[in-house]
């Protein structure tokens, strides 16, 4: 009696390993095609990928080599984003608490942004998005986490014969509670950090929270680059002013802030030690150059033997089209030409709002009067503070 | 099985002697944060049953988390000298090391899976009592 059960259990047990021997091997040629049939629903875009994976215990699923291709603008030669491994994954941990939480990992992950000078040889930033939902919907539950490890963005101006470029690399960011019932039920903000180097010496790092439900756009955060040397900004800057950095480094600090679709904060650039000089022979440019060059050795501030200029510039605004506004913009740097409280960091941000709006006039008079502090952000005109 | 009771046996013992085990922590006391938030970094208060959306890594965190944090760190071998209590540049490289350890996105930032990494309750480190300066 015993053997005949023991007999049956083994031969249970022995189709079951075949079913699954076979289930599984089945797996990752319905995930291939899957994938490519994805893929090839990309509007305006072609996706290829060089294989796919189904990791049953990992409770995964990992692409590798994934290119997607924009048609038209920077071709093959230029793909919109390259992922050299992209895995999708359900944590264990989550299911065993009962929540079904999904994540996506993007390992050295490569986004090429190209403005061109016909629409059709761009390749945006606002397009990112269709490429994402392309990724969201190989992935069988909703993402409430991303990670991307050693990822680039590549920003190039199309529009200039010296194709001036922004290269971010050695990012590693993550965006946590994309609005699942989990986080919801722990009332947590969606929360994105991220960490990279611009050019060669420039460090970036950027926090930011978001209420996903929010009827109009709420978020809070701040970033920062510092030790970015200006001649590293050479191209650009030449392409764009005529004017070349010899010399110095620019430290950028930025708060922010959108309630119900108002956008409110402040931007710091603190530039050290710079000098200038034209990028093109003609006069004009050569007088520019030295103007803007003896202005900032004018009104800058000694520290520790490095002359610094810094102003903050306020943001106000709804976040449909943020304005930066001009007048404090041009009164801060003027201003903070005989910078004496030199704050580095943070503090500060963002600048104090005005009581009632200002003149022109009357901000110039407070702006470049010793007592006073700081150019204020202005009312909305009829707006209360 | 007789072989099977023996192994399940061994394996109830070897759990129950465990290997290294985590230092149990005291939680977290409430009252005033560590550091004190700054106004502008507490970023849009919350409304209702709406979360708050703050604008630091800093005011993210429940009052004790960052200690919590520094103490896990230190204990793992990551965390020299720093500033109790602060997300200072220490902690933050720290958090970055210990990241880059585990395979995760070195952002020098306290996220979940690195709070549970850290065996920090991450229910724990970001739950803020609202009345004691969650908000603005």
């Amino acid at each position: 009696m015993r053997r005949r059960t023991a007999r049956r259990l083994a031969v249970a047990l022995g189709i079951l390993l075949v079913l699954g021997i076979a289930a599984r091997l089945a797996l990752d040629p319905i995930a291939t095609w899957r994938t490519r049939k994805v893929l090839a629903g990309l509007e305006g875009m072609r996706g290829t990928f060089s294989d796919v994976e189904i990791r049953l215990l990992a409770l995964s699923y990992v692409i590798h080599h994934l290119r997607i291709v924009k048609l038209g603008a920077g071709g093959e030669a230029l793909p919109y984003l390259e992922v050299e491994r992209a895995e999708l994954g359900v944590y264990g941990k989550e299911l065993l608490r009962g929540h079904l939480v999904a994540g996506v990992e993007l390992r050295r992950p490569k986004l090429n942004l190209l403005v061109g000078k016909a629409r059709e040889r761009t390749q945006a930033a606002k397009e990112a998005p269709e490429a994402g939902r392309g990724l969201e919907a190989l992935a069988p539950f909703r993402i409430d986490r991303a990670e991307v490890k050693d990822g680039e963005l590549l920003w190039v101006d199309g529009r200039e014969p010296e194709k001036p470029r922004l290269w971010f690399h050695g990012i590693e960011a993550t965006l946590e509670n994309f609005a699942t019932r989990a986080a919801l039920a722990r009332r947590e903000p969606t929360v994105l950090a991220a960490r990279a180097t611009l050019q060669r010496s420039g460090t970036v790092s950027v926090f930011a929270t978001a209420d996903p439900l929010a009827k109009q756009l709420t978020f809070a955060g701040q970033g920062a680059v510092t030790g970015l040397r200006l001649a590293e900004l050479g191209e650009l800057l030449d392409a764009k002013t005529d004017l070349v950095p010899e010399r110095g480094t620019l430290d950028l600090y930025v708060r922010f802030r959108a309630e119900d679709g108002r956008l409110s904060g402040g931007v710091r650039p603190l530039v050290k030690d710079a000098a200038l000089k034209a990028g093109a022979p003609d006069l004009g440019t050569r007088l520019e150059a030295m103007l803007a060059d003896a202005s900032l050795h004018l009104f800058s501030d000694e520290r520790g033997g490095k002359e610094v200029v810094a102003t903050t510039i306020p943001i106000e605004g709804r976040v449909k089209g943020p304005q930066v506004q001009a007048v404090p913009t041009i009164l801060g740097v003027l201003r903070n030409a005989f910078v004496r409280g030199l704050a580095g960091g943070l503090s500060g941000l963002p600048p104090p709002k005005a009581k009632e709006k200002q003149g022109t006039l009357e901000q110039a008079r407070r702006a470049l009067s010793p007592g006073h502090g700081p150019p204020r952000a202005q009312p909305k005109k009829g707006a209360r503070r | 099985m007789r072989a099977w009771r023996a192994l399940a046996l061994a394996t109830a013992l070897g759990c129950a002697a465990g290997g290294k085990r985590e230092p149990v922590r005291p939680p977290p006391t409430g009252g005033a944060p560590e550091a004190p938030d700054r106004p502008e970094e507490r970023g849009v208060p919350p409304r209702g049953e709406r979360p708050r959306v703050p604008a630091s890594p800093e005011a993210l965190l429940a009052p004790g988390a960052v200690g919590e944090i520094q103490d896990a760190l230190r204990d793992r071998g990551y965390l020299g000298a720093h500033r109790r209590g602060e997300l200072d540049r220490a902690t933050s490289a720290a958090l970055r090391r210990f990241q880059e350890a585990q395979g995760l996105a070195a952002t020098g930032a306290p996220d979940r899976e690195t709070l549970r990494r850290l065996h920090v309750d991450p229910a724990r480190a970001y739950g803020r009592d609202e009345g004691s300066g969650g908000g603005s």
